[in-house]
């Protein structure tokens, strides 16, 4: 039998129109909200137009405790139920999450380089940060490196719920330790002429977000059923 | 040092560059599974 043959597994869809409409809206609505932002929000007395990083750095920060939440509920409900798309839905959000905990150190750093004078302090929140990014790393290279389907969904799921209990310390680090880094930036903290940018910036990150995991998620169900299909190829029965 | 704006323009660069190419990889990780899919299964599907 040749790795031609119809798989009698239910095919795998093409992608729904939704997701691509999902994905311009996203896009489309970050270009909006970054330019509402940076054409109303005024100069901060102390920061100057630096302020304007807040609109990047802490959507970019609240994305990545989304996406890392994600992670332990479908990790969680995979150690529950056994399911395979609760491990690929919650390794296609410890990616973005990744993704976007990356972006937050860079723009931490190049904020903090004008308004510390360093790039980079082993501070509580910077490396309880960095540590949470290490851990996904870790995850994904976990993903990347164990062949076997099942020890790759079990052992990925138990670091993907044991690294996520990360996230509320990299949250409370500012008010557990005296730390460098402010008090965490959200629309009760901040001066009002500020928060309307906040929020439009973290509704848009959130839409682009969602659209980056169902993409990935969609794209691991395709190769895992790829994978499916090779199988059943190499054995020699039909798919199943 | 460079100015404050160098480093708000520094900011949303990074950002931009950073969500444009996890995009690019996405598009492409998708059309390379699909043509692997369509490949090991029927073919492209029809009919849809």
């Amino acid at each position: 039998m040749t790795a031609s043959q119809p798989s009698r597994e239910p095919r795998i869809a093409a992608p729904a129109r939704t997701g691509i409409v999902l994905g311009l809206a996203g896009f489309a609505a970050v270009v909006v909200a970054q330019v509402h932002a940076i054409l109303t929000s005024p100069a901060e007395a102390d920061m100057g137009h630096l302020q304007k990083i807040m609109y990047v750095h802490v959507p970019a920060a609240w994305m990545t405790f989304i996406a890392f939440f994600v992670v332990l509920v479908y990790s969680v409900k995979y150690l529950w139920r056994r399911d395979e798309n609760d491990d690929l839905l919650a390794a296609a959000a410890a990616e973005v999450g990744a993704v976007f905990n990356g972006l937050t150190l860079a723009l931490g750093m190049i904020w903090g380089r004008p308004t510390w004078g360093v790039w980079w302090a082993w501070d509580a929140r910077l490396t309880s940060t960095l540590v949470l990014f290490l851990i996904f790393i870790g995850y994904l290279a976990l993903r990347a490196f164990v062949d076997d389907a099942g020890q790759k969904a079990r052992w990925s799921a138990a670091v993907g719920a044991i690294g996520a209990i990360n996230v509320p310390i990299v949250y409370m680090s500012v008010k557990w330790w005296r730390t460098l880094h402010q008090e965490p930036s959200s629309p009760s903290t901040l001066d009002p002429a500020y928060t309307l940018g906040l929020r439009l910036n973290a509704i848009a990150m959130l839409i682009l977000t969602i659209y980056f995991i169902r993409k990935r998620y969609e794209i691991a169900r395709v190769e895992r059923a790829s994978e499916h299909a090779a199988q059943a190829a190499a054995m020699g029965t039909g798919g199943r | 040092m460079p100015s404050n704006e160098t480093f708000v323009i520094a900011a949303y660069s990074i950002t931009w560059v950073v969500l444009l190419a996890y995009l690019a990889y996405l598009m492409r990780r998708a059309r390379g599974s699909r043509a692997e899919y369509d490949r090991l299964t029927a073919g492209p599907e029809s009919g849809r």
